[in-house]
């Protein structure tokens, strides 16, 4: 497991595509084809949802709104205690971060994309191991729950 | 009272699920807890889970041929329909698969956490798939070369059964440690 700390200097687990990776991670990054398999996808399922950046089982939604797409993690709330504070949200910034429950756990988060007078127009968010988009925030799969809190990354 | 599925009913409904347009839809999940909520919601798999035993029997053979382990998603369908049969046969199944490592990604932990329900072993989840690879070397390694060597030319309805190579698994552990 390699080491990422948050900004108070604990230790976040997370893994890396490589041969013989650390679990949950794969062993290889999608294929061409694969990749050209899983826009299909997604342009079929998800036709409003804007791709920023390829499918990839590099990183995941969480990796990709707290820790700039450096790996695949799966325990968030390290981030949110150490990082990030929580903000009303009506009072949205860009570059915030959406965070989503289902039945009391966090299942996915997404990074604030555009706002007017406060209000989040859309989100940019990693879909798993599909790949990084732009939506509206309540237009998601719906193992991703419902948006319920916006936090606001520490200052310095 | 719902009539339980037949054999030919069973492997249909298999055959849609190793369907990519429609398994596809478990690369959306970030954790191995959003995979199993989106594997429980496809078409079928509720059904597949509480329909009885042929059910278990079709799945261990879908999982002992050699090309569904490189489908990931059919491969999580599988560990989790089987994750509602525990059995003697489901755990022997699993642990060669665990031991060398065969099941990545999800499946890593849904193989784990379906092989030590059939072992009736409990852990916590922190631990399951350490605790799965230490129980399923204990049963990999008390298997008898003949036993080894009958799986490896023993065939469920056609189909060959997977065994591990223990020489192959400890050389590479070796190769890993060095």
């Amino acid at each position: 497991m390699a080491t990422f700390r948050t900004s108070l200097g604990h230790s976040v687990p997370h893994c890396h595509v490589r041969p013989n990776p650390v679990d949950p991670c794969d062993a290889t990054e999608w294929t061409q084809a694969e990749i050209q398999r899983k826009r299909h996808y997604m342009a079929k399922h998800f036709p409003d949802a804007e791709e920023v950046r390829p499918p990839s089982r590099k990183y995941n939604c969480f990796g990709y709104a707290y820790a700039r797409a450096h790996g695949w993690f799966e325990e968030p709330d390290l981030f949110i205690d150490d990082d990030f504070f929580e903000v009303p949200k009506d009072k949205a910034r860009r570059g915030d971060v959406l965070v989503y429950e289902k039945d009391g756990e966090i299942v996915h988060s997404a990074i604030v994309n555009s706002v007017t007078d406060g209000t989040i127009e859309t989100v940019r968010s990693k879909w798993g191991k599909l790949a990084a988009v732009i939506h509206l925030p309540r237009e998601v799969h719906p193992a991703y729950g419902r948006p319920v809190r916006l936090l606001r990354r520490n200052p310095g | 009272m719902k009539k339980s599925l037949s054999v030919t009913s069973i492997e249909k409904a298999l055959t849609r699920l190793a369907d990519p347009e429609l398994n596809t839809e478990i690369d959306l999940a970030s954790s191995v807890n959003v995979a199993k909520d989106i594997i429980h919601s496809l078409p079928g798999v509720k059904r597949l889970r509480r329909d009885g035993p042929k059910v278990s029997k079709a799945v261990l053979n879908l999982l002992a041929r050699t090309d569904t382990l490189k489908e990931e998603n059919l491969t999580s369908i599988a560990l989790h329909i089987l994750e509602a049969y525990p059995s003697e046969d489901v755990k022997l199944a699993l642990a060669p698969g665990i031991v060398a490592r065969w099941y990545l990604g999800f499946n890593t932990f849904l193989a784990a956490e379906t092989f030590l329900k059939a072992a009736r072993i409990e852990a916590k989840s922190k631990d399951v798939i350490a605790v799965a690879r230490r129980e399923a070397k204990k049963i990999v390694d008390k298997l008898p070369p003949k036993i080894v060597d009958r799986h490896q030319t023993q065939t469920v309805d056609q189909h060959p059964v997977r065994t591990v190579d223990k020489h192959r698994t400890k050389t590479a552990a070796r190769k890993k440690r060095s």
